[in-house]
């Protein structure tokens, strides 16, 4: 129950904190293309750090891979959320959780798919 | 990366390597146990040993030698070799330059080792050359993946984790096959990513 709630952690924490980070450094007039790839290396800086302070406490690999995807999917969306203007921070940092929900669950169904006898 | 560079980089993480690894080990511990179970009577090689996370998940009264490159990894498993019930002697040794004979050893365990040899196929061939005909081989390994997305999350992530670790791209499995061994199983504990492969030496041709 300790590592599921870990497993879950990992990438919602990585999709909010990437999210934050984007809203703090991305503006409603930036090029969005730029912000995507500015949301990406923040999500990718978030990661490394979150896996840092997460991995002694919830695993390795577990922590590791669903915050990579949900720190790069983060920062892509809400980089291009933020310089759209479409939605303000809160509806920017709310994307970024749900990109880490949907990680999340994403990770659980390719685990159960893989886990097991591979020859 | 050189053996030099490489022991200099596992000496460094010696210090934080228990506390850091202490969650994995603990999820991984009953798919280590199943594998360790497989030790049999002969003369065993393990590689790597790191702080000796792993001995007390040995079977007890087996003789093993366990090395590792980093000296200071090796001090700090020392205590653990100490409780191991059983023969165990820690070597520091490099997995690409064994010191022993060929056909020394009935089998070898390896854990979380060829993310990190600094060449891997040349450490296979090592492993090859000590293990006696017929021998096995069992590994725990992380490796790369095969599946989108994640093969390209570590292709990315590789640069910076292999600078601080371990490499997140080997292709395990094919770089035993390359140095001869023939894979027999592969068991899928975390995605494709980390895994148990058994494999074996192929005996004398008749």
């Amino acid at each position: 129950m300790f590592f599921q709630f870990g497993d879950f952690l990992s990438p919602v924490l990585t999709g909010g904190i990437t999210a934050a980070a984007v809203t703090a450094t991305v503006s409603s007039d930036s090029s969005v293309l730029l912000a995507m790839l500015l949301g990406m290396l923040l999500g990718m800086a978030a990661l490394v750090v979150l896996s840092l302070l997460l991995m002694p406490l919830f695993g390795a690999f577990e922590v590791m891979v669903p915050a990579m995807l949900s720190g790069m999917a983060a920062g892509i969306l809400t980089g291009m959320l933020a310089a759209s203007g479409v939605a303000g921070s809160a509806g920017v940092i709310g994307a970024g959780l749900i990109v880490g929900v949907m990680v999340f669950w994403f990770v659980q169904w390719r685990n159960k798919a893989l886990q097991g006898r591979a020859l | 990366m050189n053996t030099s560079v490489t022991r200099k980089k596992w000496d460094r993480l010696a210090r934080f390597y228990r506390w850091s690894t202490r969650a994995a080990e603990q999820r991984w511990e009953p798919w280590k146990r199943a594998l360790f179970s497989r030790m049999d009577s002969g003369d065993i090689l393990f590689l790597a040993v790191g702080t000796g996370e792993e001995i007390p998940l040995f079977p007890e009264k087996r003789r093993i030698t366990a090395i590792d490159i980093s000296p200071r990894m090796l001090e700090k498993a020392q205590d653990r070799a100490l409780e191991y019930i059983g023969n165990i002697s820690l070597k520091q040794m490099d997995a690409g330059n064994l010191v022993f004979h060929s056909e020394t050893f009935a089998q070898v365990f390896t854990s979380c080792t060829f993310c990190s040899v600094p060449d891997p196929i040349q450490g296979f061939q090592e492993l090859y050359r000590v293990l006696k005909p017929e021998g096995e081989l069992h590994m725990f390994e992380h490796t790369r993946s095969r599946h989108f997305p994640f093969r390209e999350m570590l292709r990315i992530m590789n640069p910076v984790a292999a600078r601080v670790g371990p490499s997140l791209t080997r292709d395990t499995v094919s770089n035993a096959q390359k140095a001869g061994f023939r894979v027999d199983e592969i068991q899928n504990i975390y995605l494709d990513i980390v895994k148990t492969i058994s494999a074996h030496k192929p005996g004398a041709e008749h």
